[in-house]
């Protein structure tokens, strides 16, 4: 168990072991897998979708799965696949644009208290869809995820992904996303971290095919004692492929960040354009935010950049509300909301839009 | 028409690989054992608790492993290193004593012309020891010292002893405890409070002897108030053996005093240089890296700055250009561990025929180090795919009242620049070595006029025959 816990997300490149972000260690034990009994599957019989049990479909995504990154570490990955306890293939038939979101919703509980998922989703050409899969928990005492999330996006595909994160305070949750894209494949992430006390998530994209595209919306939000490290890596494999990261975040309390985001050009990919961008609103004197944008390029003819901006929250904004009757904490929330608005307008489901925003105003009470 | 050739005339880079015979008054054996760190102690006739520090530092050597980020160093092998090689000279004041093949070398590298036209002091170093040093009077009346470390260890034991390596220990890692074992030459540099030393002083390290290391060690103090610009200037002959340079830099910048650092680096493609560079800036002081790396086979040089005092500032402006052959991982870091501190990274690489130019960084804000700023720009030119250019900045900050920034860019020369300045006449390569000259130009304009010079030519030498 212990070597599951060490080396888990590591950047492609190391750099100096003493700013401690060359990989994520897990503090937490990690308890016995037992089963989890609920349906998670809320929404998705539609046409032109299959979703099966994953265990049924080891040997046609073996292949697949072969050419993918193994995600938080061989060790996790290896743990995923042994310890399942959920897990879905889902299919999205050629041509087919499934307008109804797929919503697969795991809520921990005392009687489920452990959730390993493997999911697997293929779309096949010039098909499109919307994916959700949201995590929530009502254990009153270390709840624990781990999961891996593969995505193939064939010849002109388009996947929508959303992930939403708001285990309960104690919880961990461990998770990561690998996708490869063939030509003008495109892979869209909207991944909203929030609970769990300690977060391991990770969202790797192989930009395989020609002209094929790869975007992360990320947001998340520390307090308390929290600790949240992503790893984001997008690599260029192939002429003219887009990419581009943005991450929106706060952090309050004593709570720790280790954001990573890797534009990785492979030699080959010209023509590519990638772009990486950080924001981070700083609300106590006792949080601690690390960033680590990495751009690697072994092709000339790109265009990469990215761009990290750290501190306090405007001052000018935070008159002018007050100025306008608001209390100090109101203003704060209200800039918060706005700051990530965004990222929550990327959720195509109103109510489970509308219960991130509550969720949010209830732990920024204390703001 | 005529085509125009590049704006800047081309240097012989030959003059940086002549090579001198092989002569020495003592030559260490190959490799690294405690007998020949007790050699080399008495050799130089080290004090006591040098040589303690030396065998300590070797303990600390063997312990330690390799770094296990960045460049491979796998053809590294210590058995094949000579650490130490006394040149067959006493260190002299007057040029004209300086023996003809190591004065020609230095004569030619222009190091005494650029004495007498615009240094206040220069030292010159030969393989393991400095063979020239010389301070203008005026600058020793107003009580600067400048001289080798050697001699610094004898005439100033007390203030070598309190400063020698307590800012960069042997525990930092391997290379330094390296150094902290078999370390020979350097300078070392006191400015009284209050002293202004207007024109710079410059060290220039060669190292002739093939399969040797140079392990240097420099040590400036600039007291309260005080302010000074040093140069040092590093060149190799190219043999088909490793030579290894791991120096040292410790920089104590006290109050309200400021120190400006420049280095041109052009060691031999055969040098893997692994040089350790930190200052220490107390309250309202500020320290100026300006740095150029060109040469050597594998670089690892990051310039680490710790603004200890309220209201200290650091500020680095570097460009890197690696060509073919060559890995050259630099960059710089800086911890604000005191508030009201700044700091400013402005790092530019330029990467060509398959070299790697890698920009490595860090800003650590301290828990206590409210109202800092910093600002990070890194921009990278490839100038063609079989090169390679990473960026590996880390940003950490542990308070909320901080106002931290970065960016960086990569890319190649722009196909628009090119052709527009070609529509106005001038020849597609000019308009490139334009192009890249302009963008080193930030750093050039922070160098002293001959040096900018010297970096433009080292860009045109570099430039030459792989574009246009």
């Amino acid at each position: 168990m212990e070597k599951l816990q060490k080396n888990l997300s590591p950047i492609p490149v190391k750099t100096w072991n003493w700013l401690g972000v060359n990989s994520a260690v897990l503090e937490a034990d990690i308890p016995a897998i037992t089963d989890y009994s609920k349906q998670p599957i809320t929404k998705g019989s539609e046409k032109g979708v299959t979703i099966t049990d994953i265990r049924l479909n080891r040997d046609t995504i073996k292949f697949m799965e072969k050419k993918m990154d193994v995600g938080a570490s061989e060790a996790m990955r290896d743990f995923v696949k042994k310890n399942q306890n959920s897990g879905y293939f889902i299919e999205i038939e050629e041509g087919e644009k499934i307008g109804t979101p797929i919503i697969l919703q795991y809520d921990l509980d005392e009687e489920n208290p452990t959730l390993v998922d493997d999911h697997f989703i293929l779309a096949h050409e010039k098909s499109e869809v919307n994916i959700i899969i949201n995590y929530t928990s009502s254990c009153t005492k270390n709840g624990f995820h781990s999961g891996v999330t593969k995505v193939f996006a064939k010849r002109g595909a388009v996947v929508h992904l959303i992930k939403v994160q708001m285990l309960a305070d104690q919880d961990t949750h461990v998770d990561t996303i690998s996708a490869i894209t063939d030509e003008k494949g495109q892979v869209d992430f909207t991944l909203i971290e929030l609970g769990a006390l300690q977060t391991i998530t990770g969202c790797r994209t192989q930009l395989v095919g020609k002209n094929s595209t790869g975007t992360i919306h990320s947001l998340y939000f520390g307090d308390q004692n929290r600790k949240i490290d992503i790893n984001y890596v997008q690599t260029h494999q192939a002429r003219e492929s887009l990419s581009s990261i943005e991450a929106r975040g706060v952090l309050l309390d004593h709570s720790q960040k280790v954001f990573k985001g890797t534009l990785d050009f492979i030699k080959g990919s010209s023509g590519s354009k990638g772009k990486e961008e950080e924001y981070t609103v700083l609300l106590s004197p006792t949080v601690r935010n690390r960033s680590t944008p990495l751009m690697l390029c072994g092709e000339d003819a790109v265009e990469g950049q990215h761009a990290v901006s750290t501190g306090k929250m405007d001052e000018n904004k935070l008159f002018y509300l007050m100025s306008r009757g608001l209390s100090e904490v109101e203003a704060k929330k209200l800039i918060i909301e706005a700051e990530f608005q965004p990222i929550l307008e990327k959720v195509p489901v109103i109510e489970l839009r509308d219960t991130i925003s509550m969720y949010l105003r209830r732990r920024l009470n204390h703001v | 028409m005529d085509k125009k050739k590049t704006v800047v005339e081309d240097i012989d880079r030959g003059l940086y690989d002549i090579k001198n015979k092989d002569r020495y008054r003592y030559k260490a054996s190959k490799g690294l054992t405690p007998q020949i760190v007790l050699d080399i102690s008495k050799e130089k006739n080290d004090p006591e608790w040098m040589r303690e520090f030396r065998l300590r530092s070797l303990e600390i050597y063997n312990q330690t492993p390799m770094p296990t980020w960045g460049p491979s160093l796998h053809e590294l092998d210590m058995d094949d290193i000579v650490t130490y090689v006394r040149p067959d000279t006493e260190m002299k004041g007057k040029w004209q004593e300086v023996p003809d093949d190591i004065k020609d070398t230095f004569e030619r590298l222009g190091i005494p012309q650029a004495e007498r036209e615009s240094l206040a002091g220069v030292g010159a170093q030969y393989d393991s020891e400095v063979v020239y040093h010389s301070v203008k009077e005026e600058l020793v009346k107003q009580g600067v010292v400048y001289t080798d470390m050697e001699s610094a260890l004898r005439e100033y034991e007390p203030m070598i002893k309190e400063y020698f390596m307590k800012l960069v220990t042997p525990n930092d890692h391997k290379f330094v405890a390296l150094h902290g074992a078999v370390w020979s030459g350097g300078s070392f540099v006191y400015v009284p409070p209050g002293v202004q030393v207007e024109i710079p002083l410059q060290s220039y390290f060669r190292l002739n002897s093939p399969g040797a290391g140079q392990f240097e060690h420099t040590l400036i103090i600039v007291d309260k108030g005080a302010k000074l610009h040093f140069i040092e200037g590093c060149s190799a002959p190219k043999y088909n053996v490793t030579n290894l340079h791991a120096g040292c830099v410790e920089l104590y910048i006290k109050e309200d005093a400021s120190l400006r650092y420049s280095t041109i680096e052009n060691w031999s493609r055969n040098m893997l240089n692994l040089n350790t560079k930190r200052a220490l800036v107390e309250k309202n002081g500020s320290i100026e890296w300006v740095s150029g790396s060109f040469g050597s086979k594998i670089s690892m040089l990051y310039p680490r700055s710790i603004l200890k005092g309220e209201g200290a500032r650091a500020d680095f402006n570097g460009v890197t250009f690696a060509a073919g052959g060559q890995v050259l991982d630099t960059g710089a870091a800086v911890i604000h561990a005191a508030p009201y501190t700044s700091s400013n990274i402005n790092s530019r690489s330029i990467s060509k025929g398959g070299g790697v130019a890698v920009y490595r960084g860090a800003v650590k804000v301290a828990a206590n180090a409210h109202h800092c700023k910093s600002l990070v720009s890194c921009e990278s030119l490839m100038l063609d795919d079989l090169s390679r250019s990473d960026t590996l900045p880390v940003i950490d900050i542990q308070n909320d009242e901080v106002d931290i920034g970065h960016e960086a860019k990569i890319g190649r020369i722009s196909e628009e620049a090119i052709f527009y300045l070609m529509s106005r006449g001038i020849s597609e390569q000019e308009a490139k070595a334009m192009i890249v000259r302009g963008f080193a130009e930030p750093i050039a304009k922070e160098l002293p006029l001959e040096y900018a010079v010297e970096m433009n030519n080292l860009i045109n030498i570099e430039l030459e025959g792989t574009i246009g």
